[in-house]
């Protein structure tokens, strides 16, 4: 028979190359049979059972989270549990399956859906995400009634996990041993599942459109966890690819893991900050592992949607310090949440164009409480001077004195009550909306850093949701008009005196790192698996160079055209990587 | 006798994952039996199916009605734990 050979691109999360059968995380949902029962005290009985069986699974999930990755999930769980032994919920299944003589599962999963149904007429965005907690638990209890088990990946050869996403409570059935590479059809960087991947140095690759319709149980499945390529049930030829791309890997990987280490500068000694992106605790011992230099961006948006409201304090004051005595004496730069937008946490109100709407900053300062709790949060924790604020879609001056205001209002509180902080706490902002770009010289004389959030820049810049598939091919960072852009942002800040960092996903396009060099940035921030590579990257060549890379970018009028021009260097400058961008599977 | 009060909720965030787990876990250390309405739905305050259903946002004014031997000692642990905005302030 011939081989499938279907290959599918998707987002890399972690690097490495792999070959296995798959084993598929089939979704959870489970089919109900109806029939008339005897004995009604024994179905009862069973119903209790299977709620009580499903009960010690969690409480077990909770214990073992803690002991490995923190109480993050603790709250989601504690909720799950306490919604899993809800008297009227368990009174009602009882009385009803006395009152029917039906089965428990046919009736536990009619008082479930009732109490679902009319959560999903009320419209608000926390009881969408619950709504996901307690189907989870219904199905828990049918397995249980069913005596079937949980999703668990029971294997004694090494096997690859596809499914459509990992959820927390998933990663405790995997036996480690044998997981040897993981690949979702949804999920990002920050998914559980990538930092998993990550943190068993497997490869992983998320965000494959189409692979459960054309994966099939027990398929061999290449997986390259560095272009972002899976190849299903490979055929001679990609098999061979498979085996001489695994030799070169194996050379560079080391060569990679040599450099982390190694100061980012280039061969004429300018010095580039190469830092992390980070979002949970978990990932902080990742900045170190792959040689970054603290963390350009810490996102608190996790922290709110964890919370499922609004972390005190006391809590998010730990979470701070916690990180800055991690990084100490590197710095850890927390960004105050970005909600809207795509993260529409307490946003009360659907928008016609979230992006253009209530986000970031804006939150921020028309909540006051948000604002300062969350500064005063940050603040408390900035005990070792390493920790700097930064604020997110900021698109006029105003914000930014706005802002400071209350910084100094809380310094004030905290001097007088006080409290041990960091008096001379930086603050700078995201420049991700064209306006903060144009008006840099302006914003530089308020603030003590730009870092450029190219993501959303190249969105605002060419009028494009990269999430729209009928415009996404618009979308690129190296179009000159968001290189323009990056340079005015960059120019503004060094003629007054402050850096400039980049924290969008492409500050680890290796074709778009020379570029930044030659613009002049100070900082680049990444998830940190991509660290050692931009490193090398920035040790291969010069600033000199790079100046001239950029210039002729420059007189160029499309990103097309920019990306084609960098790939043509890298194929001279970096043959290996350049190989490796190529996201095929040929030779 | 019973018990019946309005209570307004004051914390940012109104009655989600967090402070409905703890309302509930309050509710049921009381023998009393005790019920929510907002509007025209009401609850059960130990069931926390229940209380996320009422979606109770900031400002939001909820009945309590409170039933039972320990009435008194159940309103006065509720009211306190909506004053103090679910210690998340």
């Amino acid at each position: 028979m011939k081989n499938k050979n279907i290959i599918l691109r998707g987002y890399p999360v972690s690097p490495g190359l792999t070959k296995a059968k798959v084993k598929i995380l089939k979704s959870q949902t489970e089919i109900v049979d109806i029939y008339d029962i005897e004995n009604v005290n024994e179905e009862i009985d069973r119903f209790m059972k299977a709620v009580e069986s499903a009960k010690l699974d969690l409480t077990n999930v909770r214990d073992k989270m803690k002991e490995s990755i923190g109480n993050q999930y603790e709250d989601i769980l504690e909720a799950q549990i306490l919604a899993l032994e809800d008297k009227s919920v368990i009174k009602k299944t009882v009385d009803r399956i006395a009152d029917t003589k039906k089965n428990a599962d046919y009736v536990y999963k009619n008082v479930v859906s009732d109490i679902l149904n009319s959560m999903s007429k009320i419209d608000d965005p926390y009881l969408k995400d619950r709504i996901y907690d307690i189907n989870d638990i219904l199905n828990r209890v049918l397995r249980k009634l069913k005596k079937r088990d949980e999703r668990s990946l029971d294997s004694n050869e090494q096997i690859v996990i596809a499914a459509d996403n990992i959820t927390p409570s998933d990663t405790i059935n995997f036996d480690r041993k044998f997981v040897v590479g993981i690949i979702t059809e949804g999920g990002g960087a920050t998914s559980h599942s990538s930092i998993m991947a990550r943190a068993m140095n497997i490869p992983s690759v998320v965000n494959l459109k189409g692979l459960l319709s054309s994966v099939k149980e027990g398929d061999t499945l290449i997986i390259d966890g560095h272009s972002g390529v899976i190849v299903i049930d490979p055929d001679e030829s990609s098999l061979k690819v498979y085996k001489k791309r695994m030799e070169e890997y194996k050379a560079y990987a080391e060569e990679l893991m040599r450099v982390r280490n190694e100061e980012p500068v280039t061969i004429d000694g300018r010095n580039i900050d190469v830092s992390a992106n980070v979002e949970l605790i978990e990932e902080v011992d990742e900045v170190k592992k792959y040689g970054g230099k603290g963390v350009g961006l810490l996102r608190t948006e996790f922290l709110f949607l964890l919370e499922n409201g609004f972390p005190s304090v006391e809590k998010q004051t730990e979470f701070y310090s916690k990180i800055s005595e991690k990084l100490f004496p590197d710095s850890l730069i927390v960004r105050t949440v970005d909600i809207g937008g795509d993260k529409p946490i307490f946003v009360d109100r659907k928008e016609e164009n979230p992006f253009l709407g209530y986000r970031g900053i804006r939150v921020s300062l028309g909540n006051d409480d948000i604002l300062r709790y969350q500064l005063r949060a940050i603040m408390k924790a900035s005990k070792k001077g390493n920790i700097k604020i930064m604020l997110p879609m900021v698109s006029r001056v105003e914000e930014v004195i706005k802002t400071k205001t209350v910084v100094d209002e809380i310094k004030r509180e905290l001097y007088n009550a006080e409290e041990d902080f960091d008096k001379d706490i930086e603050v700078g902002i995201m420049v991700e909306v064209p306006s903060a770009a144009i008006m840099a010289h302006e914003f530089a004389k308020y603030v003590d850093f730009f870092s450029i959030g190219t993501n959303d820049l190249t969105q605002y810049t060419l009028a494009v949701d990269r999430n729209n598939e009928r415009v996404n091919d618009i979308y690129d960072s190296l179009d000159p008009s968001v290189l323009s852009l990056i340079k005015m942002t960059i120019d503004a800040a060094h003629e007054n005196n402050i850096w400039t960092g980049l924290c969008g996903e492409m500050a680890a396009d290796p074709i778009a790192v020379p570029l930044l060099v030659g613009l002049g940035i100070d900082e680049l921030s990444m998830t940190p698996v991509f660290i050692p590579e931009v490193k090398k990257i920035i040790r291969e060549i010069s600033f000199e160079e790079c100046k001239e890379l950029a210039k002729t970018a420059f007189s160029m009028r499309s990103g097309a055209a920019v990306r084609k021009y960098m790939r043509d260097v890298f194929a001279e400058r970096f043959p290996n990587m350049h190989k490796y961008l190529q996201g095929d599977f040929n030779e | 006798m019973m018990l019946e009060k309005e209570i307004t909720v004051k914390n940012k965030l109104g009655i989600h994952a967090r402070p409905a787990a703890l309302l509930v876990k309050n509710a049921g250390q009381f023998q009393s039996k005790i019920e929510i309405k907002r509007d025209d739905i009401i609850v059960d305050g130990k069931s926390i199916m229940g209380v996320m259903m009422l979606a109770a946002e900031q400002g939001a004014t909820l009945v309590f009605s409170i039933d039972g031997e320990d009435e008194l000692q159940a309103m006065d642990a509720i009211e306190k734990l909506f004053e103090e905005r679910f210690y998340e302030e």
